[in-house]
């Protein structure tokens, strides 16, 4: 039970990183883990070095890609930004979730046949 | 896409390893500097930030570790560890590697051998373009015989309506020319292929230098004579001269302008290829040999649209055009379009090389499964002293899946440094074996066309090579591997001496005694035909042979009609006749020991019923001289008389065996002998023949063994097409021939020229004396490898066994053990797998025999034994003997160091 969990969650983060991207630009993975953190309230409160395994696997498929540059404050971080082929995914994620978020959630919704 | 740009990153990933994992730590030093600062902004003391920062991070090295993983390739990773580490333990044993690396060359070399020869005769096409889509065509007759040779009139129906076919090429069989020109040499006789015009631009092959024919240099017949050179007499004759082209060469006194030399990789079109002197094209054939069209050897092209049924559809309906088209006696019954492979190999000879190829790989494999067993002993033997090393890993948590999977990747190196050893000692054997070859065939051949065998690996056998060598890399390290981390860690960590190998010992043990069976097995094997080599010298085939000589001509050489071609025979052979030096000359259908016929036939008023097995016998057809000419003594009865021969009258001669057979204890002359009236000899078929004499058996077929049964039909000299002739002469050696040739160029030059001409002594006999020699010799040197092998391994384990139990030994030798009886203990324990393996050994030798002296089914088959009894004591005795001996030998030096212990140093020993 706890596999399926991590693995919807797995998910989840990858289309949570990839919306954050898009909606805020280029973003080092602090950046990503606060906005993650606003959105979800404590989903990532105690592991928050997971992103990176996602953003690793989305480097890989090429939907995001990555540059070294100074943060805010002149630290120098990694800035990850969203790809043409990671809008185009994102878009198509987007839509899928919306149609299974809403055949789950009318399915909850039916009331018990007798 | 997505999984190609994520094997793309994970190579990426792979490669910069380091980097990246530098890169990543910074990264994360960033991520948590910045949770540092968020929490010190918040109010903590900087030691409660940075501790709350980790806290909300996570496990930093999980995190890494996990990156690390997904960012290379895991499995090519954790392999190329394995690896560079298998390599590292390689290195650091050099002698134990180097003994592997051999064995196991030897014996990869030795089946990538036999792979090489069956691939190269077996597989190999023909050296054209596209060889997927040429077919060769053969005929099928209703006699169950078979050829590959059309005459003109089917070649033509074939090409102008076989739809199948984007177009068919035609080649004939090598005629001899006589040719001057080219370096103002003399003049010689060159070895000619007429072809059709389109040969060389249907099969896709250019011209080294020069050009090919166009596709119409045949439209207009009898003009502009031209010849395309083989790369070969090109390099001969012309010391591979680059403007070659225009030149002329003389052919039986017709002018034939060169126009290029063919690739040096073209090695013809027949099956199997033998290379010609020049290809010339089929229309200007008779203005340069002056005889009939000859038969041709057909290629076709198969459309890219007509399907292997539409083809054969196709021959189906030309066959049964053909069939109304009678020649020979003989009808087709089918026609067949099947692959241009190198060799024919739907004929009884092919049949014969599986054989022979089967029971190589058999010997081959049980030689590399000998030096298998020797590796896995060694490292057996190894992973005693590597027990420490492996407890200690597995103590520190590694899975045992994964030192298993390390050990054994540590020998699959070893086999492949083995596999690459294996390819040079089969570029060796194969390149001795084909230069072995070629002398061979120089000293039958007939002089300029030449057999091209290419015993160069495919990229198949590179394939078979590289499979074989990681199988038996694997095979050789998993059991050692699976057995070396099964230890009790405490145990080997305290090092613990196991004193008595118990389990492990006894796998050991075993692995000798099958060593030492499959030894005894080929060593027997190589006895047995060793005997029949040395009896193979000794045997007189009851005839004479150095002073008599085989003369032919080709069948239709002779003459353009039956009548023409008689009545040359007869004067050719009055001709031989007359000449001083020569006593005598008899026609014959199969010379002595070069084909044979063999039928059932029925024995009039025989008081033995025959089994059909019995009722076979091989026969003949002589002239009544054959028996006076090779001193074949009549032992009963009479000869035939020239009239008989002339009439041919029901009359036949019997060898002794026949009469012994066919008629036990009675007298066999004017008994009644018939023959079947299905026999393919038409002749002979139906008819009743009466025995009037009885000659003495000889080896006529195989020098291995008297013919079993032996039947002599008689014909004159002047009828039937027949041109085989043997003649003897008062006098041996070289000088004979050219006097023949002399005379039988005296009634047609062309005739000398075409002549064939060979000594039986030096010939046939010669022939089936290394026939015999072969299998000898390939069985002596593989039991004397597998028993190096097998003494090499029994040498080591008794060195390990004597190292192990060095304290033991210690013990007894400070007790007071003298040395004889330590030595004698050593040589208890050395001996004893040997013991074992000896009466299975004798079983499997036994078999072995059985199955060689087997092969003698037929009686026209070979006698590999020569009549030596497969069963034979004194050859096991001996071989066992001899290894016995080889074992004791091989335990000896370890032996010897057991009894130099020396008890206060072997007590403090490890």
């Amino acid at each position: 039970m706890s596999e399926l969990k991590s693995e919807i969650l797995q998910g989840t983060l990858d289309l949570m990183i990839l919306k954050a991207l898009e909606a805020l630009g280029p973003q080092h993975g602090y950046g990503i883990a606060r906005r993650i953190e606003q959105v979800s309230e404590n989903l990532l409160s105690v592991n928050e070095g997971t992103v990176y395994a996602s953003l690793l696997r989305l480097q890989q498929r090429r939907w995001i890609s990555a540059k070294w540059g100074a943060s805010e404050n002149n630290r120098k971080a990694k800035f990850y930004s969203i790809t043409r082929a990671g809008r185009k995914q994102l878009a198509a994620e987007i839509d899928s979730w919306e149609r299974i978020s809403g055949i789950v959630g009318r399915m909850l919704q039916l009331p018990a046949e007798r | 896409m997505t999984w190609f740009y994520i094997v793309l990153s994970r190579i990426h990933g792979l490669l910069f390893d380091r980097r990246l994992d530098h890169d990543f730590e910074q990264e994360i030093q960033a991520h948590l500097d910045m949770l540092t600062a968020e929490n010190i902004r918040r109010g903590m003391t900087p030691d409660q930030a940075e501790l709350a920062a980790r806290q909300k991070f996570g496990q930093v090295t999980r995190i890494k570790e996990s990156q690390r993983e997904h960012r290379g390739l895991p499995s090519a990773d954790a392999m190329i560890q394995d690896a560079r580490y298998g390599l590292r333990m390689l290195r650091k044993h050099p002698g134990s590697t180097l003994v592997a690396v051999l064995t196991l060359g030897i014996g990869i070399g030795l089946n990538t051998s036999v792979f090489t020869i069956y691939d190269s005769v077996a597989l190999r096409l023909l050296p054209v373009k596209d060889p997927g889509s040429v077919v060769r065509l053969k005929a099928w007759y209703d006699d169950g015989s078979r050829s590959d040779e059309f005459s003109d009139p089917e070649y033509r129906y074939v090409r102008d309506n076989a739809a199948s076919f984007s177009g068919l090429a035609a080649a004939t069989t090598p005629i001899k020319v006589q040719a001057q020109g080219g370096l103002g040499q003399d003049s010689e006789v060159l070895q000619i292929r007429f072809v059709s015009a389109n040969y060389f631009s249907l099969l896709g092959v250019g011209a080294a230098v020069g050009r090919t024919f166009s596709f119409d240099e045949d439209s207009v017949e009898g003009t502009d004579p031209v010849a395309v050179l083989s790369h070969r007499f090109w390099v001969r004759r012309f010391l591979s001269d680059p403007s070659i082209s225009g030149k002329t060469l003389l052919l039986n006194g017709a002018p034939v302008t060169l126009i290029g030399v063919a690739p040096e990789s073209f090695a013809g079109t027949g099956a199997p290829a033998m290379v010609p002197d020049l290809w010339i094209p089929l229309t200007i054939q008779q203005q340069v040999t002056g005889q009939q069209i000859p038969r041709v050897q057909l290629l076709g092209r198969r459309k890219a649209a007509a399907s292997a049924e539409q083809l054969q559809g196709e021959m189906t309906v030309t066959a049964a055009r053909f069939e109304s088209n009678e020649f020979e006696g003989r009808k087709i019954r089918r026609l067949t379009a099947g692959p241009a492979t190198f060799f024919d190999t739907t004929t009884g000879d092919f049949e014969d090389f599986m054989l022979v190829v089967q029971i190589l790989a058999v010997a081959v494999g049980a030689v590399l499964l000998i030096g298998c067993v020797n590796l896995i002993n060694l490292l057996l033997a190894r992973s005693t002293t590597r027990r420490r090393e492996i407890a200690v890993r597995l103590a520190l948590g590694a899975r045992r899946s994964r030192i298993v999977r390390q050990l054994c990747t540590e020998s699959a190196l070893m086999g492949v440094l083995g596999g690459a050893a294996g390819l040079v000692v089969s570029a060796v054997i194969c390149r001795s074996l084909s230069s072995a070859l070629e002398s061979k065939l120089a000293t039958f051949g007939t002089g300029g066309e030449y057999l091209f065998l290419d015993l160069a690996p495919s990229i198949k056998v590179f394939g078979f090579t590289a499979a074989l060598s990681i199988v038996a890399g694997i095979i050789v390290g998993l059991a050692p591997a699976r057995m070396s981390t099964r230890h009790d860690v405490a145990a080997a960590m305290k090092q613990e001496i196991v004193t008595a190998p118990g389990g492990r010992g006894l796998f050991r043990d075993l692995l000798i005694a099958a060593q030492i069976a499959a030894c005894l097995a080929l060593l027997v094997a190589a006895g047995l035909l060793g005997r029949g080599v040395i009896a193979s010298r000794k045997t007189d085939p009851g005839f004479e042979t150095s002073r008599t000589f085989f003369i032919a001509f080709p069948p239709d050489a002779a003459g353009r009609t039956r009548a023409e071609r008689d009545h040359r025979l007869t004067d050719i052979v009055r001709r031989v006749r007359d000449i001083p030096q020569i006593r005598s000359v008899a026609l014959v259908d199969h010379p002595p020991m070069m084909g044979h016929s063999t039928a059932p036939f029925e024995p009039v008023g025989s008081r033995v019923t025959l089994e059909s097995r019995d009722a076979m016998s091989l026969f003949n057809t002589v002239s009544p001289d054959y028996f006076e000419t090779l001193g074949i003594p009549v032992i009963f009865g009479r000869c035939f008389s020239r009239q008989e021969a002339n009439q041919d009258a029901p009359v036949v001669m019997i060898s002794a065996e026949s009469a012994q057979r066919f008629w036990p204890g009675e007298n066999p002359l004017g008994k009644q002998i018939s023959v079947l009236r299905e026999l393919n000899v038409k002749r002979l078929a139906g008819r009743s023949f009466t025995v009037i004499g009885v000659v003495k058996g000889v080896r006529s077929t195989n020098l291995s063994r008297v013919d079993p049964s032996y039947i002599y039909f008689t014909q004159g000299e002047s009828s039937g097409g027949n041109s085989n002739l043997i003649v003897r002469a008062d006098i041996g050696g070289d000088t004979v021939i050219p006097i023949v040739r002399d005379a039988v160029a005296s009634v047609s030059p062309t005739l000398g020229l075409q002549m064939m001409a060979m000594n039986i002594e030096s010939g046939p006999v010669l022939l089936q004396r290394l026939m015999t020699e072969a299998p000898a010799a390939v069985a002596a040197a593989l039991g004397l490898l597998a028993l190096v092998l097998a003494a090499v391994g029994i040498y080591g384990v008794v060195s390990c066994l004597v190292s192990q139990r060095t304290r033991e030994l210690g013990v007894r030798v400070a007790l007071g053990a003298r040395r004889g009886r330590v030595m004698a203990m050593i040589f208890r324990q050395a001996l004893k797998p040997v013991l074992w393996g000896l009466p299975v050994g004798v079983a499997a030798s036994v078999a072995m025999a059985d199955l060689l002296s087997r092969i003698v089914v037929s009686i026209e088959a070979p006698d590999l034994l020569f009549g030596a009894s497969p069963w034979n004591p004194a050859t096991l005795i001996a071989v066992i003997a001899f290894l016995v001996v080889i074992v004791l030998a091989a335990s000896w030096l370890p032996a010897l160091r057991a009894t130099r212990v020396d008890p206060a140093i072997s007590l403090r020993y490890e």
